[in-house]
């Protein structure tokens, strides 16, 4: 037998590090390692530690059996017409007492060896605004941190904070589970940084707090502590004792909890009903409407869309800061006003105002602005399924397609109109019957880019082939297009005639028929396939316009 | 001739042997009669639901090691248990805790596979179970593949959370908090695999569960532990180790099984005069097909993925011309997607499948079945590893046969020459060191980041006091006011240990043939410059692929598929090149010290190789980046003239054969695994201009092996002449002198010489014990 196979067990005793072991291998890791300069004061006694922070900070210890802590407290005038807040589209109870809520940590994780050191809690007495702020002197105090911290806030309490439903709240559980206690009960939690992204974000860099504060509430700050360095000055005390080393973090978290008071009191001052909504940025407006149309409240949103751009209307420069881009794959944004009406469209849409969303689509259409083809579909849908005039879908459709065309031909094709008119077309022509349905054929959509003109002119002349090297996808060309492509404008038969000889699959037929069909439907086709005509709106349908719509616009354009 | 006609085992194994080919060549035959099943029945405390739902799977009773294992979890004892392959290892768990389940549906359990792959089959079986017995059952993996909105779920709710050490480590307890329910109510842990969990990475996943078992106590909660090895020499020791407490050992196998029959192959010497003996493949080969072709169910162990892939080309081609069940006859590796491999761990399952060539990434307790015949293409290097594989075949019933077939190779010669070896030899102790200063002090401030330390808390068994002051020193953890040490850093501990060495990086092989680009499998980083550098030859799943560009930086390998008749083989050049001593003692005529060095690997050049000749049609040149490797080494050499005397060839037989003794010796004085350590010994090394023999930490930074190799240095070397001189072998062995044995059969004697040199001081007593045997 082998001696290493039989080798019999050596005891984990042989190999434990005794002592006097160890310490020769800690030294030997200790000359290894880059020397770390722990130097500074001794920590001093555990009270007097409390006590100088609280001094070196203008506050005062309060100590309890498990610890103690230092608190340092303003109070501030700062009215706030909370019950006005119970307007907004967001799961809030102003009734309930509100409690603004922001932690200094001593890191950005989750993990449970993360603290936070130290708590700012805002609340209202009155029109008082008292700003409670409660600091950990020593990791030893923890408890009697966190009963501090749980005693300010009643177990009916709203909170509010800014992602403190993603950090804050999640850490200070935590830490409260480490102890093994229940975590303080609460009525609530508004976070402001979602309502932030929505209502304010698209016009502000980004959505930290910083930012929206100066957006939205003219906070300047002046040399704030960055986040960054939290951490480091919190155990740069921890080390020293030198409570001074906190001040400017205890400045940073005073003005956050502040921030939270003063953006509580813009949404109520600026959003909420009965607050000065014609004050507020049209742009926010709208983002508010949309909360409302989120969930299901339309009259609400629809008042905000018209309060929106009437806004937008007075005040043009503050409108054009702000631009959607409604869809990822379509090149540019839309104007704020565009993007308002269309909103707005809608809304009365779902309110079952279909006439008026109509004339809002049809003002928006004929406007020939960025979603007149988005709108020209929105009619299409209106006049298919609700006024049942089918020819008159149609029309609105081919109106869009060739507005996609155009959009394609310029190189920034759009996409979702194009996805929409695909199926939409063919349906409708179907719908419409076969035979009469002419001047419409199948080709694909013309590649973008230079030389799409060249590939688009032959299938005027020979559909056929044009089919063939297309994908069969749907096309709505009517004669009219060479002369679009070319740049001369030129009546319908003439262009549509000589380009489509006789044999060619009775294109010559066809539109002929298309135009006794349109006529037949109320005149928009003989006017819509004129080129121009999609850029100027037939008077048949300026005529269907609600009163004040083309005014509105007109304003907001301004 | 009907080649392809289903027939019983002991007929193919009688024909087998009747082959002239074949039956001269076989070396040993054993014979392990069949054993009856031992079952008890169902304890009277056994939930009559789950007995119920037992005996709907086809359970009528239990097996003696399963209800060992469950009275003695139930007595509130931890338990080891070690029992072959597929003798119902993971009921000796599963009942405990549904059991648990039952009583309390708050109970919660924690199991720990080293593998995804592993994990998902236990939930499978675990869910089985569980609608059989009509138990409502929330058992869920929680690994890195867990989606955010499942993950929240279990944490709230999963009643059994399977999970991997790794996980553990990093993404539960330093979030405890988020598991408070689990913690609170946890019952069991259950460790399987454990045999993998030794060396460093053992020594990692001993911190990891002291530092669960913290958290538990934290939460009032005292779970019991159950850990399940392979079969190894020191099970017990080796759980208690893990885990820091006592366990009861179950082992009294109650399963049944069919005879085996175990054969030992050599290939015939073809020219005696030069030793050169006929091929091992063809062997291999031979005897597969006649399992396959009698539809026997047998799995073939190839020692490397290019000889998995060539020992399936030759056996689907043999099996085509035959027209035999070619379509059932698959590889298994690393490097196929976890999807392909899935499916053939399906096929293999219900039947599907008859014949499977793999690595040993099937050696693991993946879930296949029970298969007719073993057919092992060469040693697999250790006892434990071979029997792991031979396990693979075993009816409960019918015979089944495991044939080991020997290479050329001096070990497998050694193993032809004296089977009885692989037969009688205890298997391999697994070894582990929870008191690695390196990992312990990591895994300290991980868990002072978790829960603070008192001054009298112990981690593991030490008061963990004086390794917090020197933590102090860094500024990661701060002794508060009330004595107590926390976590005072902006840093994430868990982050910064990884548990396992090997890269988790790996290289993606796209097919850009067909039309559209098309993943065909993966390898790892480390393998890569060997395998599908550009020009060669990769096989998968016996299609071959030409490797037209390797985008080493954006780690994908472009191919597309070609049908050549030769394969590639890369050409590894590993050097050691010393940066800095850190120490360095020069005793009289012995020169030792420990320092930093850099050890790169470099794919050189690459041979094309024909098929089934094995002949060499040419080379091309591997334009490669040399993998680095920086870590520590501890180097022992003869100083000054002691070296003159010495001729070249024997030094190098010298060196090496005392390098393998020496790297034996320390795993078992470091309580590490032999592939922690690296052996590098050079003839001239190019830096020192003299021969040395270095053995390095195989982790990037080292974790300290080599600073304690030099502190014991004497007793290593000391230990390390014991070891070959009183090695019974004549002329070294594999446990001695280790594999290179070709050099003229005299290897023992030179190392016995140079290791003679290198003693200076005495054996000591632990070690001459340790190896004494």
């Amino acid at each position: 037998m082998t001696a290493e196979l039989a080798a019999p067990q050596l005891s984990v005793s042989t190999v434990t590090t005794t002592g006097s072991l160890l310490e020769s291998h800690l030294d030997r890791l200790r000359r290894l390692r880059p020397a770390v300069d722990t130097s500074g004061p001794v920590a001093r006694h555990r009270q007097a530690r409390a006590q100088q922070l609280a001094d070196s900070l203008g506050g005062w210890v309060e100590r309890g059996e498990a610890g103690a802590v230092v608190v340092l407290e303003t109070r501030l005038t700062l009215p706030l017409a909370a019950e006005r807040l119970a307007s907004l589209p967001y799961h809030f109870d102003p009734s309930c007492p509100l409690v603004c809520l922001d932690t200094e940590t001593t890191g950005l994780g989750t993990g449970t060896g993360t603290l936070a050191f130290l708590a700012g809690l805002g609340w209202w007495e009155g029109d008082t605004y008292r700003l409670r702020q409660m600091i950990l002197p020593d990791h030893a105090d923890e408890p009697a941190f966190l009963s501090a911290v749980e005693s300010a806030i009643p177990p009916d309490a709203w909170l509010v904070t800014y992602n403190g439903r993603g950090f804050d709240w999640p850490l200070l559980v935590a830490r409260f589970r480490l102890h093994a206690r229940p975590e303080p009960m609460t009525a609530g939690h508004l976070d402001l940084l979602p309502i932030a992204r929505q209502l304010w974000r698209h016009r502000l860099g980004d959505a930290r707090l910083r930012t929206v504060e100066a957006g939205v509430a003219g906070v300047r700050r002046r040399h704030d502590l960055p986040g960054a360095l939290i951490p480091a000055r919190y155990f740069a005390y921890l080390r020293t004792g030198r409570g001074d080393l906190l001040s400017e973090v205890a400045r940073h978290n005073r003005q956050d909890v502040l921030s939270l008071a003063l953006l509580l009191a813009r949404l109520s001052e600026r959003f909420a009903a009965g607050g000065d909504r014609a004050g507020a940025h049209p742009g926010d407006l709208a983002a508010l409407g949309r909360a409302f149309v989120r969930r299901r409240r339309y009259e609400e949103a629809l008042e905000c869309y018209e309060g929106a751009l009437e806004s937008a209307a007075r005040r043009p420069w503050e409108a054009a800061s702000s631009v959607w881009r409604p869809f990822r794959s379509e090149a540019g944004g839309t104007p704020l006003v565009d993007r308002l009406c269309s909103d707005r469209a809608r809304v009365l849409a779902r309110m079952g105002r279909r006439a008026e969303a109509a004339a809002s689509w049809t003002a928006l259409a004929e406007d020939g602005g960025s979603l007149a083809a988005l709108s020209w579909i929105e009619l299409a849908k209106h006049r298919e399924h609700v006024e049942r005039d089918l020819p008159g879908a149609l029309e609105a459709a081919r109106r869009a397609a060739r507005m996609a065309e155009r959009a394609r031909l310029t190189g920034r094709p759009r996409l979702e109109v194009e996805r929409d008119l695909r199926s939409r077309l063919p349906r409708l022509r179907g719908r419409l019957g076969r035979s009469s349905v002419p001047g419409v054929r199948l080709t694909g959509w013309a590649p973008a880019g230079p030389g799409a003109a060249e590939l688009i002119e032959p299938f005027s002349h020979r559909p056929g082939i044009g089919q063939a090297r297309q994908p069969p996808s749907l096309d709505c060309q009517t004669g009219d297009h060479r002369g679009q492509v070319q740049g001369a404008p030129r009546r319908p038969g003439s262009a549509a005639g000589p380009a489509n000889p006789g044999g060619n699959h009775g294109g010559q037929e066809r539109i002929t028929r298309a135009d006794q069909v349109t006529d037949a439907a109320g005149g928009h086709g003989r006017h819509a396939a004129h080129p121009e005509a999609a850029l100027q709106p037939p008077h048949v349908q300026r005529t269907t316009l609600a009163g004040g719509e083309h005014q509105l616009l007109a304003r907001a354009r301004q | 001739m009907r080649l392809y006609a289903p027939s019983a085992v002991e007929s193919v194994l009688d024909g087998l042997l009747d082959d002239p080919d074949f039956g001269p060549a076989v070396v040993a035959h054993k014979v392990i009669p069949a054993r009856p099943p031992r079952t008890e029945p169902f304890p009277s405390w056994l939930d009559p639901g789950l007995a119920a739902g037992l005996r709907v799977r086809g359970y009528d009773g239990l097996y003696t090691h399963q209800l060992d294992a469950i009275e003695a979890l139930r007595s509130g004892q931890d338990v080891v248990i070690v029992t072959p392959t597929a003798s119902g290892k993971s009921l000796c768990y599963n009942l405990p805790v549904l059991q648990a389940v039952v009583e309390d549906p708050s109970a919660r359990a924690l199991y720990l596979f080293p593998t995804k792959a592993l994990s998902q089959d236990q939930v499978a079986e675990l869910r089985d179970l569980a609608t059989a017995a009509e138990v409502e059952l929330a058992a869920s993996v929680y690994d890195g593949d867990t989606p955010a909105p499942v993950r929240s779920s279990i944490r709230a709710a999963g009643q059994i959370v399977v999970t991997n050490p790794d996980m553990l480590h990093t993404a539960i307890l330093p979030h405890h908090t988020k598991w408070f329910q689990l913690f609170e109510q946890l019952r069991f842990i259950v460790v399987d695999e454990a045999h993998g969990y030794r060396g460093v990475f053992g020594s990692h996943v001993a911190n990891v569960l002291r530092r669960l078992l913290r958290l538990c106590a934290h939460y009032g909660s005292s779970p019991r532990i159950v850990t399940c090895s392979a079969t190894i020499a020191n099970p017990q020791q080796l759980a208690e180790t893990l885990t820091g407490r006592p366990a009861r050992l179950v082992d009294r196998n109650g399963a049944p099984s069919g005879e085996k029959h175990l054969l030992v192959v050599n290939p015939p010497l073809v020219d005696a005069r030069l030793g050169v003996r006929a091929g091992t493949f063809s062997l291999v080969r031979r005897a597969a097909l006649r399992f396959l072709r009698a539809e026997r169910q047998t799995i073939v162990f190839a020692r490397s993925r290019t000889s998995v892939e060539l020992l399936l080309t030759g056996l689907r081609e043999a099996l085509r011309e035959g027209r035999g069940p070619v379509s059932r006859v698959r590889g298994y590796r690393g490097g196929y997607l976890p999807t392909e491999r899935r499916a053939i761990e399906a096929g293999l399952r219900r039947g599907e499948i008859l014949g499977v060539v793999s690595t040993n990434a099937l050696e693991l307790g993946i879930d296949i079945g029970r298969l007719d015949a073993a057919i092992l293409c060469g040693y697999p290097g250790s006892i434990a590893g071979t029997w792991q594989q031979i396990g693979r075949a075993g009816r409960r019933r019918e015979v089944s046969v495991a044939i080991l077939v020997a290479t050329s190779g001096a070990v497998d010669q050694f193993i032809a020459a004296h089977p009885e070896y692989l037969f009688d030899s205890t298997p391999e102790e697994a070894r582990l060191d929870p008191e690695n200063l390196h990992v312990l002090l990591a895994h300290l401030r991980a868990a002072t980041f978790e829960l603070p330390f008192a001054e009298t808390d112990r981690f593991g068994a030490e008061v963990a006091d004086t390794l917090l002051s020197f933590l102090a020193e860094e500024g990661h953890v701060r002794r508060a006011d009330d004595r107590r040490w926390y976590w005072a850093s902006e840093n994430f501990p868990a982050a910064e240990i990884s548990l396992r060495t090997a890269a988790p990086e790996n290289v993606v092989i796209i097919d850009t043939g067909g039309n559209r680009p098309r993943v065909v499998g993966e390898v790892d980083l480390f393998s890569a410059p060997t395998l599908v550098h550009e020009g060669a030859i990769y096989l998968h799943e016996s299609r071959q692929f030409h490797v037209d560009r390797l985008e080493w930086d954006e780690r994908k390998a472009y191919v597309h598929p070609v049908d050549v008749d030769y394969y590639t083989q890369a050409e590894l050049a590993v050097t050691l090149k010393p940066l800095e001593t850190f120490a360095s003692s020069l005793a009289p005529a012995v020169e030792r010290a420990h320092g930093e060095v850099m050890v790169s690997t470099l794919a050189t050049i690459f041979k094309k190789l024909r098929l089934e000749t094995h002949e060499n049609l040419g080379w091309g040149p591997i334009r490669l980046p040399e993998i680095e490797l920086h870590t520590t080494a501890y180097w022992i050499g003869l100083e000054g003239p002691a070296w003159r005397e010495w001729p070249r060839e024997e030094l190098d037989v010298a060196l090496v054969g005392s390098g393998r003794a020496l790297q034996t010796v320390a795993s078992v004085l470091l309580m590490s695994d032999p592939r922690d350590l690296g052996l590098v010994a050079q003839v001239r090394s190019p830096h020192a201009e003299r021969p040395l023999i270095y053995l390095y930490d195989g982790v990037p930074g080292g974790v300290g092996l080599a600073e304690r190799l030099y502190e014991r240095h004497e007793e290593l070397v000391a230990g390390a002449r014991d070891l070959v001189a009183d090695c019974p072998c004549e002329q070294g062995c594999p446990a001695c002198t280790g594999p290179r044995l070709e050099t003229g059969g005299q290897a023992k004697g030179r190392c016995l010489k140079l290791l003679g040199q290198l003693v200076t001081g005495r054996s000591s007593a632990t070690v001459a014990a340790a190896l004494a045997g």
